[in-house]
């Protein structure tokens, strides 16, 4: 269950997520379903039918995957390079793809790997001060033209800016997209108890940046 | 703007999807499908692959057998064939047959 947002953000007003999350319903319709139809079209060797599958899966995860890494990425280039470098993974590595797990988890540990990958290369250094780290990414956020949010919403995505790589991909993952503990154990490979901690951790980061005056 | 999305603040520039999902289709074009690693060869390959390895094993151990030397018979044929792998030193040599033990009492009672 979706933790409180009043009572994570110490009674900040703000709405967070201001509709259904598209990453979480498509991942919940692919594991209701056993696998999507046009999973089997990405292999075959008839062009039209590899197109008709590239159209099904476009449809289904381009903008979940792209709000994915903007969420954790906040740059829209970023977001867009790192987007596309899951998707042109999805369609090389698809033969590897086992069914061991749903299309959903194999696609999405793709999409946290390359996250990761992406949020390394903008690794923040280390001795600069987490409030120091929130003023810098509120600044950027308020001059995104793509970014269009109230104080309270930009400080929330400006201290998810802060986090490092794993607690952001955690927060992200359970907060905003609602994924189960166990569904993020599946993508990413920790345990479940490592995730609530860096769960917990990232919260109470994000909560002591958020009561800051501005 | 368009294609502004409900469910979070960020924004995409108008067309930016449809644009998107052509420069996929061109980058997929000009990079096909990566070529099988080994690692990623499905069942039907994995067999493949694994016969091959016991196929030429097989091969390579039949060749040894087939050249390898009849089986000896006598003492005597086994010291030529092994008398250079003999690695034990002459003073341990002398030291067990100047025993007295070893000869008196066990060699010479098997007799």
């Amino acid at each position: 269950m979706r933790p409180n947002p009043v009572k994570l953000l110490s009674g900040t007003a703000v709405q967070v997520a201001r509709d259904e999350n598209m990453l979480n319903k498509v991942i919940q319709d692919h594991d209701t379903f056993e696998q999507p139809d046009w999973l089997a079209g990405m292999t075959s060797s008839d062009q039209q039918i590899r197109s008709q599958a590239f159209e099904g899966f476009m449809n289904a995860w381009q903008k979940p995957i792209y709000f994915y890494m903007r969420k954790l990425l906040v740059n829209h280039h970023d977001a867009d390079d790192a987007s596309q470098e899951v998707m042109i993974q999805v369609f090389q590595s698809i033969h590897t793809f086992q069914k061991k797990s749903t299309f959903s988890t194999w696609l999405m540990t793709i999409a946290y790997r390359k996250a990761m990958d992406a949020m390394r290369k903008r690794k923040t250094h280390a001795w600069v001060s987490l409030e120091r780290s929130h003023q810098a990414a509120l600044s950027h956020l308020n001059e995104d033209a793509l970014f269009d949010a109230d104080d309270a919403e930009s400080r929330l995505h400006a201290a998810i800016a802060t986090l490092p790589p794993r607690q952001r991909q955690v927060f992200v993952l359970r907060y905003f997209d609602e994924l189960s503990f166990r569904k993020i154990a599946a993508i990413t490979s920790k345990t479940e108890g490592a995730l609530k901690a860096s769960f917990h951790h990232a919260s109470k980061k994000v909560r002591a940046l958020l009561v800051l005056p501005f | 703007m368009k294609d502004l999305p409900t469910s979070t603040p960020f924004n995409v520039p108008e067309g930016f999807f449809d644009e998107q999902r052509q420069s996929i289709q061109q980058r997929m074009e000009a990079e096909p499908q990566a070529v099988s690693k080994f690692y990623e060869l499905n069942r039907a390959q994995w067999f493949r692959v694994a016969a091959f390895w016991v196929g030429l094993i097989g091969v390579v151990l039949g060749v040894q057998q087939w050249n390898a030397a009849d089986p000896c018979q006598t003492y005597s044929c086994l010291l030529e064939q092994h008398e250079h792998s003999l690695t034990i030193p002459d003073d341990i040599l002398e030291e067990w047959l100047d025993d007295g033990t070893l000869f008196d009492d066990i060699l010479l009672d098997e007799v």
